[in-house]
């Protein structure tokens, strides 16, 4: 299991018990930017959700940062669909979410329609 | 004016005549061009109350307000408008390809043909010159190579551009499209039957004119912005996964319609998702003109008895024709999308309207003698397939179905009309919205019908910004700030997979927009502009007799809860859609009945059309 760089989560604490095991699912070109569609995590436990998609910017890098955040400033990209255990997680709520023992997080980008 | 050619060209059928009109800035000022030149156009023209299917119907092409320039993500689009055969409302569908910019070099912005000849021809458009064509030959055809290839080789000139129906169209099926440039399609609202019920099979452009713009550095300043930004994270997902990356999206949320609504979730859902199509059956991306973006994903059938069917693949006909009808095979999806292009028939609705069917079999309404010996059974991709066709033929019961779902129940009764998913008649599209509430009114007040298009408000529920299990009147001041805005898009026209490139995104459509034509335009006087074209849609359509009864939602909808998924149990009560409508009507500045009050005609400069709303009060 994979633990998150301590940098990338505020206040990260070392110790097994400190550690939360969650489950990140990975959709349509956030998959592609992630090069998986799942994972399994470990990270500390009083990160939010919105922590742990920082942390997950380290690790994975510009492309994924840009499929999560806007372009510009800190913000989730609008077309951006953030689930914690299957319900939908709104935007504003990220930062105060806190993550539990076992929660699967899904990233899926949404693709609205042209015609 | 820059941009716009200023000119109107007006075809009558009946009597194999033509002429062309002037417009001036007026028009352009108040109403841009695609959306707002069609809703203008056809509440001036059409007279009231005639059957969509009656030659005095017009049927209306419109380019986009910077069409054949360099803006990107924009110049290739058209739209097209009529009364619609399917609604007996403001029937309205967008393309892209090439066609919209050639329309404008030919001489064009607007082109209106009425009346209907007495054989079947085309329309060939040549710069200055317009002959109406003999299309016997052509009648009874497809679209794409036995009608868009034929007319460039009879022709001679592998330029031209054609926009034409199929079979489907000439058999005035309810919910036939206009096919160009191959695998594009004015799909929605059955404006190929308009086209079909005129004996026109098709108008073919070429122009070689250029289109002027105003402030030609600016313009190239703003435009290299632009293209970095289409080709940068806004868009990429569209051109390296595309649309149908939704299917595990949606089937997650239990928005995904599986078996006509049965079910929101599908259990097969992984072997037609956009990731597998992707690996699979992709085999190239293109893109329309002066767009970095390239998303069309083309796939190829690979195995079975539909392998080497060719088809873009997008979202909506992939749920369509795959989970919709429980059908789980690619090849068989590729197939039926390819049928949908070829026959021209709107392959979201064709979808739609087979999955009623096989509900209709499931249920013993229908039986296998009436479907030509076909097991109509959910999953089967033969007998989805082979049924479309019938319906595009009206062979056998084919040709009930023809009539769409609405019409189909009436006249198989027993029943059906509670699972015939259509809003003011026209089919369902990709979002199982009992579980979406900003989307559920959007789609009621939808001036097409069943439509996500013309307002995007599932994003809100989905994107994680309102709860989407809620109904509040909040929800009526976003569906209207979305349905303006999108009236603006479509009425540059903005291809709507790269709004995201947009700042603002008022600001930066105005500052392009004056670029362009030179005519000043502020952001909020756009913004303006989308809130007079959506109440003179609404204008239109109240004059047809659209009254609150109509800005309502499926019975399944309202009555049956999504039986599975993180969604279970999710519906739209009544009570909830009325308190959504009511605070919807109260923003819009409307009387509880949907009716646009004086006040506001007046601040729109709708006054002219006062008399229409008064009527209906
Ligand atoms: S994003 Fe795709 S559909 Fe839109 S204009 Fe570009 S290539 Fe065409």
């Amino acid at each position: 299991m994979k633990k998150i760089n301590a940098e990338s989560l505020v206040d990260f604490e070392i110790g097994a018990e400190s550690l939360l095991k969650v489950k990140i699912q990975y959709f349509g070109s956030i998959r592609m930017a992630a090069h998986k569609s799942e994972e399994k995590m470990e990270i500390a436990s009083n990160s939010t959700v919105y922590q742990l998609l920082q942390g997950l910017v380290d690790l994975y890098g510009e492309s994924f940062r840009e499929e999560i955040f806007q372009e510009s400033g800190e913000g989730l990209r609008e077309d951006l669909m953030v689930t914690v255990n299957e319900t939908i997680i709104k935007h504003v709520n990220t930062a105060e979410v806190n993550l539990k023992q076992a929660d699967v997080i899904a990233l899926y980008p949404l693709f609205p329609g042209g015609g | 004016m820059n941009a716009y050619t200023g000119k109107i060209l007006y075809v009558d059928l009946t009597t194999g005549s033509y002429r062309t009109a002037s417009f001036d800035e007026t028009l352009s000022k108040n109403y841009i061009g695609g959306t707002g030149f069609g809703v203008k156009m056809l509440i001036d023209h059409l007279k009231p109350g005639i059957d969509a299917l009656d030659p005095e119907n017009p049927l209306i092409y419109v380019s986009g307000a910077v069409s054949g320039t360099m803006v990107p993500c924009t110049a290739s689009k058209f739209g097209v408008f009529a009364k619609s055969p399917a609604t007996g409302f403001l029937g309205e569908a967008y393309s892209t390809g090439r066609w919209g910019a050639e329309l404008r070099m030919a001489g064009y912005d607007i082109l209106v043909i009425t009346g209907k000849a007495k054989k079947p021809v085309y329309l060939w458009i040549n710069d200055n010159s317009v002959q109406i064509k003999n299309a016997v030959h052509l009648w009874g055809k497809t679209t794409t190579c036995e009608t868009e290839e034929a007319i460039r080789k009879e022709l001679g000139d592998q330029d031209i551009r054609v926009s034409c129906i199929g079979q489907a169209g000439e058999n005035l099926c309810k919910f036939a499209c206009i096919i160009n440039d191959h695998y594009r399609a004015a799909g929605r609202t059955g404006l190929g039957a308009v086209m079909g019920s005129k004996n026109l099979k098709g108008v073919a452009l070429r122009g070689t004119n250029s289109v002027t713009v105003a402030e030609p550095d600016e313009l190239v300043k703003m435009c290299k912005d632009l293209y970095e930004r289409a080709k940068g994270p806004a868009t990429v997902k569209y051109r390296t996964l595309g649309t149908a990356a939704n299917m595990l999206t949606m089937n997650a949320q239990a928005a995904l319609p599986t078996r006509n609504y049965q079910s929101a979730t599908f259990e097969n859902a992984e072997k037609v998702s956009g990731e597998r199509i992707k690996e699979e059956f992709v085999v190239k991306t293109q893109g329309c003109s002066a767009c970095p973006c390239r998303c069309e994903h083309i796939a190829i059938a690979k195995e079975g008895e539909y392998k080497g069917a060719v088809a873009r693949i997008e979202y909506e006909p992939l749920m369509a024709m795959g989970p919709h009808c429980g059908v789980d095979d690619p090849n068989a999806i590729i197939k039926g999308i390819e049928i949908s292009n070829q026959y021209g028939m709107d392959a979201i609705s064709i979808g739609i309207v087979v999955g009623f069917a096989m509900e209709c079999y499931e249920k013993g309404l229908i039986t296998k003698e009436q479907t030509g010996g076909l097991e109509l059974n959910f999953g089967d991709g033969h007998a989805m397939v082979e049924f479309a066709k019938m319906i595009a033929l009206r062979e056998g019961i084919g040709d009930v179905f023809a009539e769409g779902c609405k019409g189909a129940a009436k006249i198989i009764g027993g029943g059906s009309e509670k699972f015939a998913n259509h809003i003011k008649g026209l089919e369902m599209t990709g979002y199982d919205i009992r579980g979406l509430k900003t989307a559920a009114l959007g789609y009621a007040v939808s001036r097409r019908g069943a439509d996500h298009q013309r307002h995007g408000s599932y994003g809100h529920d989905l994107g994680g910004k309102v709860d989407r299990y809620k109904a509040e009147p909040a929800r009526g001041k976003i569906v209207m700030a979305d349905e303006d805005l999108y009236c603006i898009l479509d009425s540059i026209i903005i291809c709507k997979f790269t709004r995201g490139i947009w700042n603002g995104p008022y600001d930066d459509i105005a500052r392009v927009y004056s670029l362009v034509t030179g005519i000043p335009m502020t952001g909020e006087e756009l913004r303006k502009t989308g809130e007079r074209i959506s109440n003179l849609a609404r204008l239109f359509n109240i004059r047809e007799g659209l009254t609150r009864k109509d800005d309502t939602l499926p019975y399944r909808t309202m009555n049956d809860p999504i039986p599975d998924g993180v969604a279970k149990g999710s519906y739209v009560s009544q009570e909830e859609l009325d308190l959504m409508l009511d605070a919807y009507y109260e923003a819009r500045g409307w009387s509880n009945r949907g009716v646009p009050s004086d006040e506001k005609l007046d601040e729109l400069g709708l006054s002219d059309y006062a008399a229409i709303a008064a009527q209906a009060r």
